[in-house]
Parts: C-alpha cells; structure tokens; sequence
C-alpha cells in the first residue's frame, strides 16, 4: 500500500497565499478515502518538508504557482516538470519545496511528489479569504485532486454533508470561535 | 569610483529580504542597505480580535517559526491577565522550544548556509581514504566516516550531478576563491548534510510528542498546554529522550568537529575580524530550570565592552520608522505603535532609494542603539556573566579550535556559537525532562491555571519575551474592552535586519557588511556568508512555488475538463 499525504501549502494571512490550505481543507471536509490518505494544512513550511518527503510514498501538494496566465488556472506538475527548479544561491531566501525534492532526492527516500497549483489573483494584501477569480475557479483546483487521487488507485467518495468553501474561510478567520 | 551591488534582485513579492552593497575601487564594501520587500502586517490582522485568538493567528506569521510566535503570542496575553500556567506546561513549552533550538540550528548550518562553505563540485574530486583520516583529525570517534561510507557519498553526489539535476547546486558559487575547504572535507560537509536531514526529521518527531503533530500547533492555550495525555504517557516521554541522545551524538561528533574544520579553514578570516558588526548585542535571558538556575544569562554589551556588561531591561526597547516604509516615524515602545504603511516605492530601475525609505523592516533600538541578537548574542552574554551553563562549552569550543572571544563576533564565530549553543540546549533539554518527570511524581499534574474570560479585566496590557532560536523575540499587547487595541511584533530578524535610524546608524547587517572585501562583485559569495550567517529569516510569510518562466502549459488542466 502506497502512503499518501496530501499538504495544503500556503499562508492563509495573505489572501490568496492561502488557496491550497484551503483546497486541503475542502477535500478533507467533504470526502472520504479508501485506503485512508494523510490531509495536513502544512501552512509555510520550507525544510520541514522534507519529513513527508521521507515519510510518504506519494506526496500531493496543493499550492499557489508563479505561472505567466490568467488567474484561476490549474497546473498538474509532476515529477517532470518540477524537476530542476531548485536552486540555492542568489538569493536569501528559506528554503523552497522545489529546493526541497530536490535535497531528498539526492538523499534517496523521497516520494513522488505532485504539485496541484492554481496562479493566483492577488496575493498582497493582508486579509483572509479568496479572491473572487480563485472561488470561481476552486471547484477546478478539487476536481485535479481528485482526479491525481483516482489516477494514484485511491477511490473517493462524497461525503453526505456538504461543507462549503465559504465556511471553511470563515473557520480559518475566527480560529478560537471554531475550536469552542 | 563606488558601485552599487543588489543582491537578490527579484521581483517585490518574491524577494523578501534585499541587501544592496556600494564597493569602492578594490571592491571593498563602503555602505550597506538591508532592506525587508514584504509588509507583514500582522498588527492589522489582529486588531479588534478576541486576545484567544492571537495565538492562533501569530503563529501563522511564518511557517519555520510557527511554534515561537504562538508561544509568545500566547504568553503576551496571559502577561495582560496576569495569568500563570502551571509549573509543567512552562516544562513542556520549553521541552518544545529548546528541541526548535537545535533542529533551527541545525537545518540553518547544514541545509540553509553551509553551501556558502562547502564547494560540492571540490568533494567530487575527494580521496574517500583520505576523508576518514581527515575526519579524525576533528574528533576521535567521528560520526559515519568509514570509507566505505564516503565512498557511498560521493558516488550519490556524482550521480546527481552526472544526472543532470543540478538545479540544487546549479548555480552555485563552485570554483569561487572564497571557497577553502579541502575535497575532502568538502566531502565530509555532504555526508553531514545528507545525515542533518534524517536529524531534523527525528527532531520533528520529537518536537510532535508535546506540540502535536501538525505544523500548525494548537496545543498551547492561554493559561496552559492541552498534551495532557503526552505528558503522562513514559513511553512518549522515552522517545523524546531516544530522540535527543542520538541528535547529541550528531552535534558532538559531526556538527561541533565540523565547526573547526570550517574556523580552521578561515582564521585568517577571523582574526581579521571579517563581518564583525558594531559590537552591540542583547539578550532577554530564561528559560529556568532545577531550584534557580537559568539556561540563557539576560544581558546588554555595547561595543564590545565586555567589562560593561549590563543587566537588560525592557522598558528601553523602541522601535523607529525614520527609514521604514511607515508614516510615523518617532520612536515608541512597542505598546504605544502604530502601523500605517506608508510605500514610497523603488527606483524606477528596482534598485533601493538609499536616501529615504527603504525598507518594511522597523529599526528596532535599545536606549537608542541597534542591536544583534542570536545565539552569538546570548553565548557572549553567557560567557561574559560566567554562566556555569554557558561558559564551560564556550571554553571547551575556544580551547579547540583556539579562538578567543572576540574572534566569535565575525561572521564564522556566529556560526560557531550557534553550533555551541546547539551543544548546550541538547544536553540541557535532558533537566527539563527530570524536572517534568519529578513533577509528575508527586502528583503534579496541572497543566491549565483555570480562569473565567468574563471576569478578566477589560482593559490590559502584556508582552511575551523570549529568546528562540535566531534571538530575542517579543510580542506586545494591548487590550480594550475585551479586545485587541494594539498588537506588535518585534522578531529577532528586525533586530538584525533593520534598516538605518533618524540619525544614519546602521543596522546590524549593514554595519557587518561594512569592509568586507569582495573577490568578484557579479558573484558576491562574501556578502552572503555574513548576511546568512545571522540566520535571517523574513522569506517564510509567503510561499508561492516559482516556475521561473518555464514552459507549462503542457501540464495545465483543461477548463473543459468534468468528472
């Protein structure tokens, strides 16, 4: 059995930074596994990647991408087309996770990794919730996991309850409200 | 005739820290501008919100330092409220923390800086032989260094690199002057960076015993820690122990002897003081343990008079905007701040203008100076105020590789007291543990103080101050009616990075930046080893995956497309 996790990356202050924590959170709200997959909102995450690279056998990465098109579009980048994006000098910067595959590739235990990522409208300013462009296109982002999931031998159901993109938002927003 | 210098010239949401260097005719750094590209704004967020939630909030401030600001977050509020949580929720809020310190540290040196040492192209044309002879020549019980084992090493690295992925190390300064390390110990460098990433994983392990497993923690609330059942379990207090005698093995054995491989390699370096800053440095002390000891000494040393040492008090703690792209610019106690942005914008070819704004980084400053905080900070304050905690490992380290105290305030001593601070948070972790253990013991086992929200005061004020792994860091609240009037967060990155003041001082990476000799300005390797040797860290608020231009639409979803 293959181990699966699927991390929603992203940093839910600043708009629509926060689209693949939110895409994790949806797929983990309305639907149910089978065999059981790991769903983590893995928020910022740079190094600590690298211990679900290690872990997993498939590893899902719900994201925002930097991709010159229209705001709302959805990219699959596999193995192939992440392949040597990482890069080290020339920058201060943390860690990236293209940076990061890379480094557990070379270490020889990392999973196959899969990045669902949407381009993003807007993410500068500093507020929680979506971009009108990204909601419309959300459904989008989900429909690509599942299909990733059903093409990784996972089969998926819908959960009866339905719960909507916009609770989940106002969940993230009103956090202490949410855990009472 | 002076030039201007940029590195990371990337786009405004990308490029979160900046630094510009002007070099003059022998390419000698003259002036220095660090400037932070990202308006955090957490302030704003948190403004009007229940005090409940600010932990919760904060934490998503950064992705690497999620459990730190959650803590001080936290800590700021029951500061208002006067609230104290049990003596074991302290324990396993420090168990926590002090297991960050080393994973912090560690990932820093290995993953985060050590390439700005190590040519990984040199190890290719190592003697694996002669590796293992090398290795012992830094510890007699060197941690994985058959030749065997370096043999697997390089044969891993020539294959990614024959492979054609070299987008980890593509563009690497390989070949660069500065580099000195020989092959071999090139090679030893890789073996640990490959070795650091199993580490930090277990210490991740380790860090979810009392902090839950998610990277976003929810195991601290106001008055206490909710990992009741962890803290009772022996089995999970058993692998947290396993965990951190085999991280203390990496550290004595890998970590410490690489240190003085790399202070070998650059006394000269050191002891011409490279990427020494004005000599200013501070620390808030904590984390007790045992009847009355502390682990960190508090502390303030002004340039370098280390006689002068002074105890830290808070109250002297302002922050500036003179510099800052804010519109107040006076300097403030954090309680009484404001944040109004106020972007003037970059020149028009992307380059800083150097004469005004430059920078959403606040220019923090102790009775007016700026000051570095980190691990050099507290080591110094440590050995200085004669710790029995500190100074032993601070004498142990200069005993070995011969440097004296002034040679850590350079840019490789920061990273040799990190690696020495690393020793003493892994060894000392181990009293907290017993502390927890004897608790537990005699039937302690509180870990919320109980309180009724409805009967707090409505209005207050607090701080959380601590120091976390890359220095002091501080948050600061002020409540009305119930609500957040005012939130502030001084990290120990603004600290180190702030800009200039009102009256021109520098900042602590601008002062470190000043004199250092560059070998070749379009590949400016030495003014990155300064800059990361102060562990900076304002990249982690955003998080977009770069494709750098590259062709995709190959791999785009069809729009069309229903399941």
């Amino acid at each position: 059995m293959r181990k699966t996790i699927v991390i929603g990356v992203g940093n839910i202050l600043f708009y629509d930074e926060g689209t693949g924590v939110y895409a994790a959170a949806y797929l983990k709200a309305n639907y149910t596994f089978s065999p059981d997959i790991d769903i983590i909102d893995g928020g910022t995450l740079g190094v600590r990647l690298s211990e679900y690279f290690l872990e997993y056998d498939e590893v899902i990465i719900c994201d925002t991408v930097s991709i010159d098109d229209d705001a709302g579009s959805v990219y699959i980048l596999d193995d192939d087309a992440l392949s040597g994006l990482g890069t080290t000098a020339q920058s201060v910067h943390e860690i990236e996770v293209t940076q990061m595959i890379e480094t557990c590739k070379m270490f020889g235990e990392c999973a196959e990794v899969t990045v669902i990522g949407m381009v993003p409208e807007d993410i500068e300013p500093i507020a929680f919730g979506l971009s009108q462009r990204v909601q419309e296109a959300f459904p989008r982002m989900i429909e690509s996991m599942i299909v990733t999931l059903g093409n990784k031998g996972i089969s998926i159901d819908k959960k009866e309850e339905v719960t909507a993109l916009s609770a989940l938002m106002t969940e993230y927003a009103n956090p202490a409200a949410a855990r009472e | 005739m002076s030039k201007k210098t940029i590195i990371d010239p990337i786009t405004r949401i990308e490029g979160h820290l900046r630094v510009e260097v002007e070099v003059d005719e022998h390419n000698v750094v003259t002036e220095a501008w660090a400037s932070g590209q990202l308006f955090r704004g957490i302030e704003l967020i948190l403004k009007g919100r229940d005090p409940r939630d600010a932990g919760l909030i904060a934490q998503r401030i950064c992705g690497v330092c999620t459990n730190v600001h959650y803590r001080a977050s936290i800590s700021a509020v029951e500061d208002a409220y006067a609230i104290e949580p049990p003596k074991n929720a302290e324990i396993i809020r420090n168990l926590t923390t002090l297991s960050l310190f080393v994973q912090d540290h560690v990932v820093h040196y290995y993953h985060l800086h050590s390439l700005d040492y190590v040519d990984v192209v040199s190890a290719l044309d190592s003697d694996c032989k002669k590796a293992k002879e090398v290795s012992r020549q830094f510890h007699d019980y060197p941690y994985r260094s058959s030749t065997g084992h370096f043999a697997s090493v390089k044969e891993k690295l020539a294959s990614f690199v024959k492979a054609g992925r070299l987008g980890l190390f593509a563009n690497g300064y390989w070949g660069h002057e500065a580099y000195k390390l020989t092959p071999e110990e090139n090679l030893i460098h890789m073996s640990h960076y490959l070795e650091a990433l199993r580490v930090q994983r277990e210490l991740s392990k380790a860090i979810a015993i009392f902090a839950g497993k998610t990277p976003h923690p929810q195991n601290l609330v106001v008055g206490g820690v909710t990992s009741v059942a962890d803290m009772l379990n022996p089995q999970r207090l058993n692998d947290f122990m396993f965990i951190i005698k085999d991280t203390r093995d990496f550290i004595e054995r890998a970590y410490i002897p690489d240190m003085l491989m790399v202070t070998k390699a650059y006394k000269e370096e050191i002891k011409a003081g490279y990427g020494r800053g004005s000599g200013n440095f501070i620390a808030a002390g904590g984390y007790k343990f045992g009847k009355s000891q502390t682990l960190f000494s508090d502390g303030v040393i002004v340039g370098h008079d280390f006689e002068a040492i002074e105890d830290f008090d808070e109250s002297h703690i302002t922050e500036e905007a003179s510099r800052s792209w804010y519109e107040d610019e006076r300097p403030t106690t954090p309680y009484e701040e404001t944040t109004k942005p106020f972007y003037t914008d970059l020149n028009e070819d992307g380059s800083l203008k150097t004469e005004g704004k430059y920078s959403w980084v606040k220019a923090p400053r102790y009775k007016g100076l700026p000051m570095e905080v980190g691990p050099l900070a507290r080591m110094l304050i440590g050995y200085v105020k004669g710790s029995p905690v500190i100074k032993p490992y601070m004498e142990r380290f200069m005993e070995a590789s011969g440097m004296e105290l002034m040679d850590f305030s350079t840019t490789v001593g920061r990273n040799a007291a990190r690696a020495v601070e690393s020793q003493v948070c892994c060894d000392y972790i181990f009293d907290f543990i017993s502390e927890l253990i004897e608790n537990i013991k005699y039937y302690d086992e509180e870990t919320w103080t109980k309180y009724l929200f409805e009967e707090l005061p409505l209005a207050s004020q607090g701080r959380g101050l601590y120091e976390v792994p890359r220095g002091m860091l501080s948050h600061f609240v002020r409540i009305e009616e119930a609500k957040i009037a005012n939130y502030q967060a001084v990290v120990p990155t603004t600290w180190n990075a702030s800009p200039k003041d009102a009256k021109g001082v520098r900042g602590p990476y601008e002062e470190s930046l000043i004199g250092i000799k560059l070998d070749d300005p379009s590949s400016p390797l030495e003014v990155l080893r300064v800059v990361h040797s102060f562990d900076p860290c304002l990249a982690c608020a955003v998080h977009i995956i770069d494709t750098k231009g590259r062709e995709l639409s190959h791999y785009k979803v069809n729009s069309a497309c229903s399941i």
